[in-house]
């Protein structure tokens, strides 16, 4: 087994004097899709923000063997990190050829995603703000992928999109993670839908890690995640 | 209490010994002493602009021209009328124009407000070139014709000034002001007039260049506008940033140094706009630190208990003064209530009510409209549909709504860090706040005594101080949106049980959004349920968690996929 | 009438330039550069004061455009190393410091005094029903033109102009798509300051004028830029020719002639509270 390509040691990211992520371990390996789940509000886009670099966060972020938590978020980048932000961050005035070959890639990744993402071929010279949100959503995960990164996040995917377009992609970023040799970090809110495609979740609650283990023992024992998401006196759990 | 900082000490020592130097000095420094406090007092009046409203203005010197001008004028009118009476009156003048200026304000902020602004310095400047505006000799009258009464009088007047705008700032409409430098929304949602709040700031502070104009004729005796130059507004832009101006004692120091550093510059031999790098320099570096020199010499003295949250002290309030829930008109009653964006449908059709002095909670995962119900309610979205507060339709911007007996809070905490509690209350309040019920909504905040400064309160006091200003108008309905975002677990937990008990405290209805689960349970007695901005489930906090759709919208099981009336895609 | 008009053609050309450099830095950096016409001026300057040295006419013209694209670079490289996460309205105060300390350098190395600007297109290019429109006028107006249509099949049809647009819409998307934005915002920031050199050369051409007037040539540039709303470049020149030309009949008339110059003040004014006319609060939410 490989090494992980991502690893998070003691990761506090802290906002307006408080911390919203407080001493987070955590490892994504290669080649599989790893969730990182809790409500709205747990902290878990802040964590992504630490590791992409766009929030200032204490402890350490690395990529492979190489120490990136004092990198700025253009060389995270360029070292193999990629991230799909929340939200809809296409560029909406530009086409949509233009928004994949923007990021560098050479025109063999654009047409190598352009075979993984087949709807979007024929959209090719239209504005991208004038996409329907499951193609920009598409967009930004085939832009992402045009610099072959080595470790992908992927932000609140199924935010404000049907669940037909997200029981496409989810599965799609499996197959991704696995022909490509990628280690893909998923944030969900929905926890369901998310399990069905990884293989390691992790659950934020506050800010803290309240679970770390595979993903099946969560999807299998619906009262942990309820207390995971519900807090304590669901179900009567554990912690 | 403590003590101040040796800083502050020294500091003030500094600025009386520069206030005295010129008595016991020469006539230059005399000349320069007076010059210096007459900047101060133009500074002063660019620390109610940028410093309290946070409006950035590039053309105070230009007030100061318009009085200065207008004053010649009076002083060359053949029957020239009382002094006090002139100075009024060219003060006056600047205040109407700063009245004028501040309309554009209503809608420019920040680059577009300093764009426009520098554009104002740019015009003013021109008319006064205009050939018609003639130099006039103005003499100072007989009781400050010497060059040492004259100075003393500039003293007196920089101190009463700054006297009158430290009180001015803690009234409500001093505090006002630094409400809109904080957030507009939040200051139309304590029901209070951000277009009054602008336009008195700028009024204000024109009006006190404007003297400085005024005083600077007195000075000179004649003045032509080379006395008032465009750059001398950005300078004094930059000393304030640099050093800080919205107390009277970094006006001061920014008016000494802005006087000292060129009279140095030149006579170390140097052209004396150089001395201009200085506060140039200075003012990057505030900016690039965020903290202005005057702030750290004069660290802002609130009242600084030890912290230490004292619950007993809002268990006796509830104890005290708990009443019985008012029967009548429910609190709140929402009918049909659609809100779109664009072609997106956030809120389709709600129906609510909150009964008088009951907690509701309302949730739903991220994106099932509940901040847009809340945002429609208070007026900050356009919605179709009935809203009826105790009894009353409820209709009109924000800043209407909320005096009309609805107030909300946001999710990120938009209380103003820079007045006292009880000076926030009291603004919240829009009334004269009875000691009792002041001491209350203290209790309730948290806050060790109304005389602490809320910059100092921790993230748990300052979302209940949020909470409390809501409640300090007694509304008959508050809409809480998320106010434990952020807060730690415990911290939760004691904001819950403070919560639980003010609305038989304090006589109205709540409306509370949120998503944390356990939070709703130790709160609220009945809940509501949005999916899709649609009521899916009512009843109590355990029987709408219970209930399938709502455990659907907050995991994602598959259950939503086979309703129709799901919208089929958004997008931005 | 016609004659005013042309006559402010000249100046107009030179604001459209000054707002072209202004929407190109707004575009590709997030700042209001109220520093622009006074590192137009400094290269100005320095030429001016070469070409009195006896340095010919076109090294010291390339020496000031060379001279204000170095200030220009400076200047924004403080913005790129200690404002690169601040927001427009801080990152534009800096140059308004910016703009004070060029003033006050500028009167370090070139004294206080006017200085007359050397020109060599001040002949008579043509002239249309009587009226003599000068070389710089012509000059003035094809360079805008040429430089609009350039900047702006940059901005559409390259890769650099592009990813320029990207930084731009989404700074922080840009940066993790790998981007490295600083440097492109340091060759904008090069090239805008070139373009303010030759843009203040030639509006002061063959007059004595003081630094701080120059340096004040921002608020019409700044009038022009909002013709398109510091997007567009066809709107910005469209708007800078038209301020000149409005400021020309102004000046010809009497009653108008000594506030002509507050015509900027007014289209400023005008401009802004119509494009803002739907902002009711500061902020999105």
């Amino acid at each position: 087994m490989t090494g992980s390509a991502l690893v998070l040691e003691g990761l506090t990211v802290t906002r307006g004097g408080r911390a919203v992520v407080e001493e987070v371990d955590l490892q994504v390996p290669r080649g599989t899709v790893t969730a990182l789940l809790g409500t709205n509000g747990a902290g878990k886009t802040s964590l992504i923000g630490a590791v992409a670099g766009v929030l200032p966060s204490t402890g350490t972020v690395r990529l492979g063997d190489r120490d990136l938590s004092r990198e700025r978020p253009v060389r995270r980048a360029r070292a193999g990190l990629a991230t799909v932000e929340q939200g809809r961050t296409v560029f909406g005035q530009m086409s949509t050829l233009d928004n994949l070959r923007i990021a560098g890639g050479s025109p063999e990744a654009v047409e190598a995603v352009l075979g993984t993402f087949p709807e979007l071929r024929p959209k090719l010279s239209t504005r991208a703000g004038l996409l329907s949100g499951g193609e920009q959503q598409m967009l930004m995960l085939a832009r992402a992928l045009t610099r072959d990164p080595a470790v992908l996040l992927v932000d609140e995917m199924s935010l404000g999109l049907a669940p037909g377009v997200v029981r496409r992609l989810l599965p799609l970023l499996r197959r991704l993670a696995a022909e490509r040799d990628m280690a893909v970090l998923l944030v969900e809110q929905f926890a369901v839908l998310a399990l069905a495609v990884c293989e390691h979740a992790y659950v934020l609650r506050r800010g803290r890690l309240t679970h770390d283990g595979p993903a099946a023992e969560l999807a299998a024992d619906p009262g942990r995640l309820d207390a995971a998401y519900f807090g304590s006196r669901a179900h009567g759990a554990e912690h | 209490m403590t003590r101040p900082p040796v800083s502050s000490v020294v500091g003030s020592l500094v600025l009386v010994a520069a206030l005295v130097y010129p008595l016991v000095s020469g006539a230059y420094d005399l000349f320069l002493g007076t010059s210096a406090v007459v900047s101060a007092v133009v500074l002063l009046s660019l620390g109610v602009l940028s410093g309290d409203a946070g409006m950035p203005s590039l053309c105070q010197i230009s007030f100061a021209a318009v009085s200065a001008c207008v004053f010649t004028q009076f002083a060359a009118a053949d029957h020239p009328l009382p002094l006090v009476v002139q100075v009024l009156a060219s003060t006056a003048v600047a205040a109407v124009l700063g009245a004028v200026v501040s309309l554009p304000a209503l809608r420019l902020r920040s680059v577009n407000l300093a764009v426009v602004t520098l554009g104002v310095a740019g015009a003013v400047g021109t008319v006064l070139n205009a050939p018609r505006f003639g130099q006039v000799f103005a003499d100072r009258p007989g009781i400050l014709a010497g060059d040492e009464a004259f100075y003393v009088f500039t003293v007196v007047c920089f101190a009463a000034l700054a006297a009158l705008l430290g009180f001015v700032r803690r009234r409500p409409t001093g505090v006002a002001w630094k409400s809109v430098k904080n957030s507009e929304r939040a200051t139309a949602a304590l029901g209070v007039s951000v277009v009054r709040a602008k336009v008195t700031a700028f009024a204000t502070s024109a009006a006190v260049a404007g003297f400085a104009g005024v005083l600077t004729v007195l000075q000179l005796g004649i003045v032509a506008p080379t006395n008032f130059l465009t750059t001398s507004s950005l300078v004094v832009f930059a000393a304030a940033l640099f050093i800080g101006s919205w107390r009277w004692q970094g006006a001061l120091l920014a008016g000494v140094v802005a006087t000292l550093v060129p009279e140095l510059v030149s006579r170390a031999g140097l052209p004396q706009d150089l001395g201009n790098l200085v506060f140039a320099v200075g003012a990057i570096q505030a900016l690039a630190g965020g903290v202005a020199v005057a702030d750290r010499v004069w660290p802002q003295g609130g009242r600084r208990g030890r912290g230490a949250v004292d619950a007993t002290a809002w268990d006796c309030v509830v104890a005290q003064r708990s009443v019985a829930a008012p029967t009548g008109a429910p609190a709140l009653e929402v009918r049909g209530v659609t809100v779109r964006y664009g072609g997106i449908t956030a809120v389709d059709g709600v129906d609510l009510h909150v009964d008088p002095a009951e907690v509701v909670g309302l949730v739903g995962a991220n994106g099932a409209g509940k901040s847009s119900i809340i945002d429609a309610l208070s007026g900050f979205a356009p919605a179709t549909g009935d809203v009826v507060v105790a009894g009353r339709p409820l209709t009109g911007p924000p800043q209407r709504r909320a005096r009309h007996g609805l107030r909300r809070t946001f999710q990120q905490d938009r209380v103003v860090t820079t007045v006292t509690v009880g000076q926030y209350l009291r603004l919240a309040a829009g009334r004269r706040l009875p000691a009792d019920e002041l001491e209350a909504l203290v209790a309730f905040s948290s806050a060790p005594s109304a005389g602490h400064l809320v910059g100092d309160l921790e993230g748990a006091a300052r979302r209940l101080l949020e909470v409390a200003a809501a409640f300090a108008a007694r509304p008959a309905v508050v809409l809480l949106d998320e106010p434990v975002a952020g807060l730690s677990a415990a911290e939760a937990l004691v904001f819950a049980r403070s919560l639980r008990a003010a609305p038989a405290v304090f006589g109205c209805g709540v409306l509370l959004v949120e998503h944390d689960v356990d939070f709703v349970r130790a709160v609220c007695p009945r809940a509501v349920a949005l999916d899709f901005g649609r009521v899916v489930a009512g009843g109590t906090p355990e029987e709408v968690f219970a209930d399938p759709t709502v455990r659907a919208a907050y995991m994602g099981d598959a259950v939503g996929e086979d309703n129709p009336d799901r919208p089929k895609e958004t997008s931005l | 009438m016609l004659e005013h008009a042309v006559a402010g053609l000249a100046p107009g050309g030179g604001y459209a330039l000054l707002a072209l450099a202004l929407v190109m830095t707004y575009q590709a950096t997030r700042t209001v550069n109220f520093a622009t016409a006074a590192t137009g001026a400094f290269g100005t300057f320095l030429f001016a004061a070469a070409a009195g040295a006896g340095v010919p006419y076109w090294l010291a013209l390339l020496l000031g455009v060379l001279c204000g694209a170095a200030v220009s670079t400076l200047l924004g490289g403080i913005l790129v190393v200690w404002f690169d996460r601040s927001d427009v309205g801080t990152r534009s105060v800096v140059t308004i410091a910016q703009l004070i300390s060029t003033i006050a350098l500028a009167g370090l190395l070139f004294g206080g005094d006017p200085r007359p600007v050397p020109s060599r297109l001040d002949g008579r290019a043509f002239a249309v029903a009587g009226t003599v429109v000068s070389q710089a006028t012509v000059v003035l107006l094809v360079l805008a033109v040429a430089v609009a249509a350039g900047v702006g099949a940059l901005f559409a049809r390259t890769l650099l102009g592009r990813r320029l647009r990207a930084v731009s819409e989404r700074p922080q998307t840009a940066e993790l798509l790998g981007i490295r934005s600083r440097r492109y915002g340091t060759w904008v920031w090069a090239v805008s300051g070139a373009f303010s050199v030759v843009a203040v050369t030639l509006i002061s051409t063959s007059s004595t004028t003081n630094f701080p007037s120059l340096a004040l040539l921002v608020v019409p540039g700044l009038a022009a830029a909002l013709f398109g709303l510091f997007q567009s470049l066809a709107w910005a020149v469209v708007g800078g020719v038209v301020l000149g030309v409005l400021q020309g009949i102004a000046a010809g008339t009497s009653q108008l002639a000594a506030y002509s110059t507050t015509a900027p003040f007014f289209a400023l004014l005008v401009i802004l509270l119509f494009a803002q006319r739907g902002q009711r609060w500061e902020d999105a939410r």
